[in-house]
């Protein structure tokens, strides 16, 4: 049984199953996650937010959120933002502007 | 509607009237010019008018604090770092609890490799509890542990080869247990490193304590690398020097010293240095 969602990223990718989806078929994000994994204690980790860790969600959500600010198509991160459909972009964007404020 | 809701939409309609002559249309978009370049579409706007409402609340509080003769200890308006929130609430370590570590001398290379890091991460700790309301503890009766699973600190200091990806990474306190480490890459020894090493812990342990990186927030360079900032928290206003600031975008700094700001945001999180206090059981 897998565990229970932890991190925010990891709770959306479980609310959303279009995102599960497109985490495990994108190979844009395949390429995304051999350029941040790292193991450690021989279990596989992603270079998240520059210098943590974090799981394979922590890693898409993350790569979403730069490519939704990315200007170059070509760019893996923009690439993967592309692949979203209109309802995912718009989960995405909600994400993005639900930030806490006071 | 409340009276706090009616006062701040008071003010940002005096705000839009003062800046009657600094609107710009851009796309048929109308924006407002504000500090002389910052360009704010108006629902930006309006969240500028709440964080200067925001400011002078707080600055007339502090004005009656100081004529009752109160202590201000910390002060929230000019308060720097970005925290981590968990349902709407600021995540940090419980009052009191221990930040406990080892060093793990196995995992280094050389015994002078196991030195240096010991003592760099000794200053980057009291550069933290100097600073605000936290207390790490070396157990260096775990440093020669043959497991890289302590279960008796709250997190390792270890050395693992990224390949230059990271100098160093770190944790944030609502991380699982297992992700409690502080890793240093090889590249962190590199004459070449080009960044205060004490500097790069004080970055590090910044996460441990619940920060995030200062230039994921508005006002810092493009060029600043990109993160999602759900559930995250200004303890205010953009500080370029921060110690959780990256090099990036002609800001930041090479030294990741612990700023007079990053200080007020820290002890708006943790109160101030526990060495102020004469704790009574």
């Amino acid at each position: 049984m897998p565990d229970a969602p932890r991190s925010s990223a990891e709770r959306l990718v479980s609310q959303h199953p279009e995102l599960r989806e497109l985490m495990s078929r994108s190979s844009n994000f395949r390429h995304i996650k051999d350029e941040a994994v790292l193991s450690v204690d021989n279990t596989p980790e992603y270079i998240v937010r520059g210098d943590t860790l974090g799981s394979e969600e922590d890693l898409f959500v993350e790569a979403l959120v730069r490519g939704a600010v990315a200007p170059d198509p070509d760019d893996p991160y923009r690439a993967l933002f592309l692949e979203l459909s209109e309802t995912s972009r718009s989960v995405l964007q909600e994400r993005l502007e639900r930030r806490s404020h006071e | 509607m409340s009276d706090t809701v009616i006062k701040e939409q008071e003010l940002f309609e005096r705000l839009k009237d003062e800046l009657r002559n600094k609107v710009v249309e851009i796309d048929g978009e109308t924006y407002y010019v504000v500090e002389g370049d910052l360009v704010l579409d108006e629902d930006q706007l309006l969240q500028y008018a709440r964080q200067r409402y925001t400011l002078r609340l707080e600055r007339n509080l502090r004005r009656t604090r100081s004529e009752l003769g109160m202590t201000d200890l910390a002060s929230p308006a000019t308060a720097a770092l970005t925290g981590i929130t968990e349902n709407g609430k600021i995540v940090r370590w419980k009052d009191g609890i221990p930040l406990t570590y080892c060093v793990l001398r196995n995992t280094f290379n050389t015994q002078e490799e196991y030195d240096f890091v010991r003592a760099s991460m000794k200053s980057a700790t009291m550069a933290w509890e100097a600073t605000c309301g936290i207390s790490f503890t070396h157990l260096t009766e775990h440093d020669n542990s043959s497991t890289t699973n302590v279960s008796a600190v709250l997190f390792t200091v270890r050395k693992l080869d990224s390949g230059g990806r990271f100098i160093a990474a770190a944790f944030f306190p609502n991380d699982p247990p297992v992700r409690r480490r502080v890793l240093i890459d090889p590249s962190f020894f590199a004459p070449s490193l080009g960044f205060d090493r004490v500097g790069v812990l004080r970055h590090e342990l910044g996460h441990v304590l619940g920060f995030r990186h200062e230039h994921i927030r508005s006002g810092a360079p493009p060029a600043c690398p990109k993160e999602d900032t759900f559930d995250t928290i200004d303890l205010t206003q953009y500080d370029p020097n921060s110690v959780m600031h990256y090099f990036c975008g002609s800001v930041g700094t090479r030294e990741l010293a612990i700023t007079a700001l990053d200080l007020r945001g820290a002890q708006r999180v943790y109160g101030a240095p526990r060495a102020e206090f004469a704790f009574v059981e």
